[in-house]
């Protein structure tokens, strides 16, 4: 992954932000909701096919992605 | 990659809704980005995420004071500073404003007056402001519901409402940072 001054700064504060919520006794619940960064293949044309879907519903890829999520999972 | 900082000492001046809202404008245009939340707060709609292939990074900060904040200026390549339009807010303002200084012609610096309405008081705010800060580069964003609802429902201004005054606004502002950035639609 990229490694810039902003991505150290980012995983240091989720890393600080996680123990203060285990400090006080939120571990279970920091760490649901940490965000998760999602890596995933997809062929040319479903990627070309999901932009344009999302286009056409008028939102973003992620919203649609979600969406789907919702709907089958 | 460019950077684009979004910062104020002050919290709730509307940092992490130009923060979204840029980020909505980078996904309908297809251009590949990352987001960095460095206010753990939260209240982003988007997740933090990092992307290699990335042409721009949205970097949220705290509504604090951060030691570090020098330093991330100087990474900036455009910094975007909100403020709401009260005497509460001038002296962080002001501060923002002393440490942008040795930016000024040298990267954009953009002071977003938020929450504009028809009260005396932030037509008071800008004509000070306009009288105080002439050179500096102002936009402003209107008092709109909008804001909120698309907030609720997750997505932005422009989806929920585009005829709005808020998304008019909020266009300029994301006009101005692709323009400044020279950032592409469909980058890929």
């Amino acid at each position: 992954m990229a490694d810039t001054m902003f991505s150290r700064e980012s995983a240091k504060r989720q890393k600080e932000e996680l123990k203060k919520h285990a400090d006080v006794g939120h571990a279970e619940a920091a760490q649901t909701e940490k965000k998760i960064n999602v890596n995933f293949s997809l062929s040319p044309a479903s990627k070309e096919k999901m932009h344009a879907k999302a286009k056409e519903m008028g939102i973003s890829a992620s919203s649609l992605l979600q969406l789907w999520i919702n709907e089958h999972c | 990659m460019k950077n684009v900082l979004i910062c104020n000492q002050k919290g709730g001046v509307g940092k992490t809704l130009i923060a979204d809202e840029l980020a909505f404008g980078f996904e309908r245009d297809q251009i590949p980005f990352s987001l960095y939340d460095l206010d753990q707060q939260g209240g982003l709609i988007h997740e933090a995420k990092e992307n290699d292939d990335a042409a721009v990074a949205i970097i949220d900060t705290p509504g604090a004071l951060q030691s570090d904040l020098k330093k991330w200026m100087d990474a900036a390549d455009i910094i975007i500073i909100p403020t709401m339009m009260s005497n509460r807010d001038v002296p962080p303002l002001e501060l923002m404003i002393e440490l942008t200084q040795e930016y000024q012609g040298k990267k954009p610096v953009l002071f977003v007056l938020n929450r504009w309405n028809h009260y005396n008081i932030t037509k008071d705010f800008i004509e000070w402001f306009d009288e105080k800060y002439p050179e500096l580069q102002t936009a402003v964003l209107s008092d709109c519901t909008a804001f909120n609802q698309a907030g609720a429902r997750g997505i932005s201004i422009k989806e929920l409402s585009p005829r709005s005054l808020g998304a008019k606004q909020m266009a300029e502002i994301y006009g101005f940072v692709k323009t400044a950035l020279k950032l592409k639609e469909g980058w890929r």
